[in-house]
């Protein structure tokens, strides 16, 4: 067969298997469904606001608070340390951006529970095992830690743990919130170069 | 014939990575490509809907209460279909949501049960699957 027929019959076979090549630059889920669904439907995928308000309180840093809120809603209040990324922007980007440091723990966090689920699915679903959710978001945080209140004549020392737990994060949240915004953005920034300089890392 | 015999090992790559690529593409049981595409109605909240809305809607509508006692308080009717989140995906399942010809339509009193499942859902190409807040929820009495 003449040189020129073969070369087109493979590109003409070629032409057929890219145009089931998924070549677009856009990112696809890397898990297994079931094992996807088995993962995000297990409890260790989120975290309590207890659990939250004694990192908070212990500034852990190898936890990172992601508000996929608006920046409306984050900028009128939103949790110590948390860096915002709106939920719209999150599937858009790539989340390589936020999510590549193995060591952290990302924990994702609406008002409720819904778009923190979304993208714990998408993140896990792409591979990035180190992401997690905050049971109920902020309106469980008011309702938890901020409305914390002790009832009763007798507490027991893990109670009265408990509580100044809440106490002191409910603290840290109100005196971020009541921060101009000005000021809360450079105090956000230094509790992060600080975090930074004790983790050893480079600025 | 000659062809075949001087090529032979160049086809025999191509049809095996032809064959990979086409099972790839058109596995119903594994997720799509472009996982932001997918995710869309999620971001524009299309993809939650009210009770009036669910009443609007033509065709068979399929009720899925997700969980147990645990996650679904409520009485279930005889017409909404009760299953375990974690059996969702299981095979005689998914052929019954893909099966059915009007929208899909997950609950659960656990908003976050119902936002996990649809996730998963719809990046596996699954469409016409929404999802009923607690609050919103009077079609489960």
């Amino acid at each position: 067969m003449e040189t020129r027929i073969k070369f087109s019959l493979l590109l003409i076979l070629l032409g057929i298997l890219l145009a089931f090549l998924p070549l677009s630059a856009n990112r696809s889920f890397t898990v297994k469904p079931l094992r996807l669904l088995s993962d995000v439907l297990n409890k260790e995928a989120s975290f309590s606001v207890d659990q939250i308000a004694e990192f908070m309180v212990r500034e852990d840093s190898t936890i990172q608070l992601i508000d996929l809120r608006s920046s409306e809603e984050s900028k009128r209040i939103t949790m110590p340390g948390a860096i915002n990324i709106p939920y719209p922007e999150f599937i858009q980007k790539d989340p390589e951006i936020y999510l590549n440091k193995k060591a952290i723990k990302n924990i994702f966090f609406s008002n409720g529970d819904i778009e923190s689920s979304y993208a714990l699915v998408y993140a896990r679903g792409l591979g990035y095992k180190n992401t997690y959710l905050l049971e109920g978001g902020v309106s469980e945080w008011s309702k938890t830690i901020i409305e914390t209140r002790f009832s009763g004549d007798r507490i027991t020392a893990r109670e009265n743990a408990l509580f100044e737990t809440r106490k002191r994060a409910g603290e840290m949240f109100t005196e971020l919130n009541s921060l101009p915004d000005s000021l809360k953005t450079r105090f956000l920034e230094s509790k992060r170069f600080s975090a930074k300089k004790l983790d050893g890392g480079c600025e | 014939m000659k062809f075949i015999k001087q090529y032979w090992l160049v086809i025999l790559i191509f049809s095996t990575v032809t064959l990979f690529v086409l099972l790839r593409t058109f596995n119903q049981n594994n997720f799509r490509y472009d996982a932001v595409k997918w995710a869309e109605p999620s971001v524009h909240g299309s993809n939650i809907l009210t009770e009036d809305q669910i009443e609007s809607i033509e065709g068979e509508k399929l009720i899925i209460a997700l969980g147990g006692e645990d996650t679904v308080s409520k009485p279930v009717q005889d017409d909404v279909l009760k299953l375990d989140p974690e059996s969702v995906l299981e095979k005689g399942n998914l052929d019954i949501l893909r099966r059915n010809k009007g929208p899909v339509i997950l609950y659960s009193d656990k908003s976050s049960i119902s936002a996990k499942v649809w996730m998963v859902l719809s990046e596996m190409g699954l469409k016409n699957i929404y999802i009923i807040l607690p609050q919103e929820n009077h079609l489960i009495q």
